[in-house]
């Protein structure tokens, strides 16, 4: 019984820290899915790590980082806007090359820091298990602002003028504490998993689709607690794995 | 635009859901949670840092439950949490650590997340290998702020200087035996037993090494400082530009330009940094890349304290025996 207490003790802060992201990407996942912009995604939130690295000396505290990262993802969103709506049929190639540019400049700005490679792996597989009170007071203040708007009015993020800001915002938020590969991961997984539960139209796609993303992240967490290894990374091949099973069980499932 | 009234998202008829969803979840739980085990009890825990103070740690206290949080091909500055960290240090009774400064990345965050008071800086539980020592005050202590400053306290790398890792030995013991007053009398003896043993041992290695007194070498960041001031080889450079920041093209230009005339004896570099730059140069220069462990290694003949200065040593000698004449 020791060993219980002891994981629901180490454990609980990024649990707690996972649901909280949890909450908001897998509304939004669904409309990354129903839009086709996937790749828009991973574009925003590396320019939202840029943006953290960039100002990482100027301020101090974990505010005035998201304050920075925040400005770069709305930059970014409206960057990638722009792009998508000047030259629609390279969207795509366009996404990828915004993408790609964020990364490399981020690999430029901090070759020159001793930490420098330690930072650029902290954003990407993120150091869920450093989790603290400060980053997760502000992922829950925004999460509960965008889940009461979500539940207010249910056909707002249908709307372009309030989904890229809402998501540049949350993405933002949770790449510092969650790192860019989890939060992706977290936002397709899920939505993915239930795709067709939600074109056969099944009235529990939403519920189902924040099981996969809990079961997902207890089971990464335990696994890297009993295999000693990095959690961020762990969460996300379970998250991958637990999707697929049950897009094949719910595949079974509406063929009987 | 797609509305809640697209056909995609009509409910459509079709039977009850079946509710597969709980059973899944509760079987999911139940084989995530049944592999944990009771810890099993020991007269101490002890988390240390680094394998080199895992080592000591075992020559005093072999009955104790030692934890290490980073092995020989992990660099010690920065390392990737592991819930497995904040439950070992959270159990633990005592904490042996570097200090100055070298896991200053990663520690005060594994200390905050335990919250194991016996093992908070200043505590009894905590000791810091460098606290009280001379360290070396090389471009560790003069890098500023914004180009490099890794620990301004000075070079931390002190676990390859043998007379050093005697007085850590000597404190480790004094915190042992006032931790636990009950093991006091075989902590001492141990210490007594291990620094006859280890003092004649220094007298041989420094024997041995004789002909590397005055040798020039070229190694990666200060990891081997210690070991260079010991037996008195001479680090003509160092890989990296700034210590902590990867070596640059042209600063690799400039260390080949400034040792073609006279080559150093060979590149040292620590097993867990980037073989690439040290390959590099030593092709261009014709001397030997030596990749060597910077502390005691999991398994293999350097898995012990005096295994790894063996191994150092013999190396060393055996780049010396081997040089070619100069041309």
């Amino acid at each position: 019984m020791d060993g219980v207490v002891e994981l629901g003790s180490v454990l609980a802060a990024p649990s707690l820290a996972g649901l909280l992201v949890l909450a908001s990407h897998v509304p939004l996942g669904e409309q990354v899915l129903r839009r086709g912009i996937v790749f828009i995604d991973l574009a925003i939130a590396q320019i939202a790590a840029l943006g953290v690295l960039l100002t990482a000396g100027w301020g101090n505290g974990p505010f005035s980082a998201w304050w920075m990262s925040t400005a770069a993802a709305l930059a970014g969103a409206g960057l990638v806007a722009w792009l998508a709506r000047a030259w629609p049929e390279q969207r795509e190639a366009l996404i990828g090359l915004v993408y790609v540019g964020g990364a490399a400049a981020a690999v430029l700005w901090v070759s020159s820091d001793p930490h420098g490679a330690q930072k650029l792996r902290a954003l990407l597989a993120g150091d869920i298990l450093w989790v603290g009170a400060d980053s997760l007071w502000l992922l829950a203040v925004g999460t509960a602002l965008f889940t009461a708007l979500a539940f207010r009015h249910p056909t707002a993020l249908n709307r372009d003028i309030v989904f890229y800001p809402a998501f540049a915002i949350l993405v933002s938020l949770s790449v510092p504490v969650l790192g860019l590969y989890l939060v992706f991961t977290a936002l397709i997984a899920p939505a993915l998993g239930v795709h067709r539960l939600r074109q056969a139209g099944h009235p529990r796609a939403r519920g189902a689709a924040y099981l996969i993303g809990v079961i997902g992240l207890l089971m990464g967490l335990t696994g890297s607690y009993l295999l000693d290894t990095p959690s961020g990374p762990a969460i996300v091949l379970a998250l991958i794995a637990t999707a697929a099973v049950s897009s094949a069980l719910a595949a079974v499932r509406l063929r009987g | 635009m797609r509305t809640p009234t697209d056909p995609q998202y009509r409910v459509r008829d079709h039977q009850r859901p079946r509710r597969w969803w709980g059973p899944l979840a509760v079987a999911i739980g139940l084989v995530s949670f049944g592999g944990l085990s009771l810890p099993a009890q020991a007269r101490l825990n002890i988390f240390t840092c680094a394998p080199e103070w895992a080592a000591l740690a075992r020559l005093l206290a072999p009955e104790a439950k030692i934890f290490s949080a980073t092995h020989a091909r992990q660099d010690p500055h920065e390392i990737e949490a592991r819930p497995a960290l904040i439950s070992a240090l959270r159990r633990a009774d005592m904490a042996v650590c570097t200090g100055a400064g070298l896991e200053a990345g990663w520690l005060p965050m594994l200390q905050s997340r335990a919250g194991n008071a016996r093992v908070m800086t200043g505590a009894a539980g905590m000791l810091l290998a460098t606290e009280g020592l001379p360290l070396l005050e090389d471009a560790h202590h003069h890098a500023s702020r914004d180009k490099g400053h890794i620990h301004p306290e000075g070079n931390p790398h002190i676990q390859l200087d043998p007379r050093l890792l005697a007085r850590v030995a000597v404190r480790m013991a004094d915190r042992l035996a006032a931790l636990d007053p009950g093991g006091a009398a075989s902590y001492r003896s141990r210490l007594g037993g291990w620094l006859v043993e280890w003092n004649s041992r220094i007298e041989a290695w420094q024997q041995a090494a004789k002909p590397l007194f005055g040798e020039a070498v070229i190694a990666e960041h200060s990891s081997f400082a210690y070991l260079f001031r010991w037996l008195e080889i001479y680090q003509a450079a160092d890989l990296e530009p700034v210590p902590g920041v990867p070596p640059t093209v042209s600063h690799l230009q400039a260390l080949l330009q400034r040792a073609r005339d006279d080559p150093p004896l060979a590149v040292l570099q620590a097993l867990y940094q980037d073989p690439q730059p040290g390959r590099w140069l030593t092709d261009k220069l014709a001397i030997p890349l030596l990749t060597l462990p910077s502390t005691v290694t999991t398994d293999g003949s350097t898995s012990s304290l005096e295994g790894l200065f063996d191994h150092l040593i013999r190396t060393l000698l055996t780049a010396h025996a081997q040089r070619r004449p100069p041309r």
